[in-house]
């Protein structure tokens, strides 16, 4: 709350910028009657300050002004200090930097001061931008978060907030930023990352399903990734493939494919029943479940169930998303790998007598797999890429009395195409952010990690660069440009 | 560390094809953006104000909570900033109390001076007693927020 410097033309007199001017100001109201614990209204009313300086130098300055003002006052412990900065988040540095800059260098009279704050030099839309000093928190995740953490090297503090829409970005760009800003994961994740890596069901006979499933799916527009004749159709995360002795037909499961608008959800039925699948459920509203939620259902032979539901947020971010909802998840695999315990939540299986190694195409799409089975289902989930969490859920899973279906491995007698689709990200692959990546969820495990190196140590002695800080925030600076 | 976003709910043209944003959708996009910061685990949703004609909100802690036919969950509310020193403390804290009551201790006052000074001619205050009005209004806010009051 340390006082920016109000941006006129029209202004009377120079006024105290955000530093020790400020600072000896918030000093003379802190001493006013009132401050201190305000006790049960905490939550009603907390103070922050916000840093407004266009250099890390000064912004550093202020925040040590506002420290001690707020100490000499009395405080304590000291009020928390929040960085307030525009930011603009894409999946790589160049679709950031060409995303967010036009919309704020215009040719407005009043983007100048606006133009100073995010860039002093070199063509605006260049990734220049989003690497170099002086610029607003804009890049990858990896580049953000690299800036936010080199921030609270300097500031050491509590919050830190985004103005992503300036300029008035599009909705859609908005929206993504967010998302790839939060923790969970898509809508509907519960835990964040995304739930399940892909899904296959078996079929007593693929070939007459494939052709009638087709037009179904296809009518959500949902694009077919594979085609081959010899193998099981995919529509990326989702898979039909035919039974055979050692892998049972799937049924009883219950499907929810993401479908771009209501006129999909309809015409996904109506293609579903034309081709003699019984209707379980005609399109329309379902209020129980959410206030959009649009949804139809059908069945086929083998009992599963499969639904097209359109929720109006969910479709803008994304139109391909088929396991999403967390309500049709077989339960206690879920309950199973949330509670990483043996045995919790979980039935003692009732197929003792299947055995046998998945294929690699239903067990292996991460790196590393395992898989474990039960007679209705073929799903697996990765929330994670480490092998240690693929090992665990597959003993977790073996001990509790789920049938071996493929010991965890690596699985590289795969096709070609499937092959592209695992093999591990090049460094550089992965410091641009190709997939959108966790953004606070990143941040929170490095900031404990900071804490428990810092913790108890003399602040006189602390080394200089205590957070692992990456390329782009060595550089002399970005940081704290609010307006 | 908490993470958020805050916005000014701006209102300038598409600069690719010149469109104006209409007002209404401005909103109800925003009210779409408070719905997913809370879906994705986001810690705080800021709304700043200014007083002209390219910004839709101008008074954070008044603004409708209810858009989009839900309530945000878990997320904080917070205003980025709440211009204390054009505005009336005892009338803030009224709004903010009301706010922090409906959403369950959700909403929080950023209680600030502003960098944009356009609401200090609106409301009738010279911009010449700057220091002076946001220290009488920040002891009056914190007499409202005090215990004792």
């Amino acid at each position: 709350m340390v006082g920016r410097a109000p941006r006129t033309d029209r202004r009377p007199r120079r006024l105290p910028a955000a530093g020790a001017g400020a600072a000896a100001g918030l000093g003379r109201c802190g001493r006013q009657p009132g401050v201190g614990d305000p006790g049960g209204h905490d939550s009603a009313c907390r103070w922050r300050w916000r840093s407004s300086a266009a250099s890390p130098s000064a912004s550093r300055r202020s925040s040590s002004c506002y420290r001690e003002a707020a100490a000499e006052a009395g405080h304590d412990p000291l009020p928390p200090v929040s960085i307030n900065s525009h930011a603009y988040v894409a999946e790589t540095s160049e679709r950031a930097a060409d995303e967010f800059f036009p919309r704020v260098l215009g040719d407005d009279e009043r983007d100048r001061p606006r133009a100073r704050l995010v860039g002093r030099s070199g063509a605006p839309t260049s990734t220049r931008c989003v690497r170099s000093a002086a610029h607003s928190l804009v890049g990858s995740p990896q580049d953000v978060i690299e800036k936010i953490l080199y921030q609270h090297e300097l500031f050491g503090h509590q919050r830190f907030l985004a103005q992503i829409s300036v300029g008035t970005l599009p909705h859609e760009q908005v929206l993504r930023a967010i998302e790839l800003f939060g923790d969970r994961g898509r809508p509907g994740d519960p835990k964040g990352a995304r739930i399940l890596d892909h899904v296959t069901i078996r079929a007593r006979t693929a070939q007459p399903r494939r052709r009638s499933t087709r037009p179904c799916v296809q009518t959500l527009g949902i694009e077919l990734t594979r085609t081959r004749a010899s193998s099981a159709p995919e529509w990326g995360d989702f898979a039909l493939a035919a039974a055979s002795a050692e892998k049972p037909v799937t049924w009883r499961l219950h499907i929810g494919f993401a479908a771009p608008s209501r006129a999909h959800v309809d015409e996904f039925w109506q293609a579903g029943t034309a081709a003699g699948y019984p209707d379980d459920g005609a399109p329309g509203l379902r209020p129980e479940y959410s206030d959009d939620y649009y949804g139809a259902f059908l069945l086929d032979p083998d009992g599963n169930s499969a639904e097209a539901r359109h929720s109006r947020l969910a479709a803008r971010l994304e139109r391909s998303s088929i396991t999403s909802d967390p309500r049709h998840r077989p339960r206690s695999l879920d309950a199973l790998l949330r509670d990483r315990r043996p045995g919790r939540g979980l039935p003692p299986s009732d197929a003792s007598s299947q055995t046998g190694r998945s294929s690699p195409a239903s067990a292996a799409r991460s790196r590393s797999s395992a898989a474990v089975s039960r007679p209705s289902t073929c799903t697996s989930r990765s929330p994670r890429p480490r092998t240690e969490v693929v090992d665990r859920f597959h003993r977790d899973a073996t001990a509790a009395g789920y049938c071996d279906n493929g010991p965890p491995g690596e699985r590289t007698n795969l096709p070609p195409g499937l092959l592209r689709r695992v093999r591990p990200r090049s460094r550089r692959q992965q410091h641009r952010g190709r997939e959108p990546q966790p953004l606070a969820c990143r941040i929170r495990v490095l900031m404990r990690t900071c804490v428990r190196v810092t913790r108890g140590d003399d602040p006189a002695r602390r080394p200089r660069r205590v957070l692992r800080v990456g390329r782009a925030a060595r550089r002399p600076v970005a940081c704290a440009a609010v307006r | 560390m908490e993470l958020g976003v805050y916005t000014f709910a701006e209102l300038r043209a598409d600069p690719a094809s010149g469109n104006a944003v209409d007002p209404a959708q401005r909103l109800r996009d925003l009210m779409e953006e408070i719905e997913l910061a809370d879906q994705v685990g986001l810690d705080v949703f800021g709304v700043g104000e200014h007083h002209r004609p390219d910004f839709a909100v101008s008074v954070p802690g008044r603004r409708p909570r209810r858009g989009g036919g839900r309530v945000p969950k878990r997320i904080r509310l917070t205003s980025a900033v709440t211009v204390l020193s054009s505005d009336d403390p005892v009338r803030v804290f009224q709004d903010f109390a009301t706010v922090d009551l409906l959403s369950g201790g959700r909403a929080e006052i950023m209680a600030g001076r502003g960098s944009f000074i356009e609401s200090f001619p609106l409301f009738g205050y010279d911009l010449a007693d700057y220091d002076e009005l946001f220290a009488e209004k920040l002891a009056l806010l914190l007499d409202c927020a005090s215990p004792s009051a």
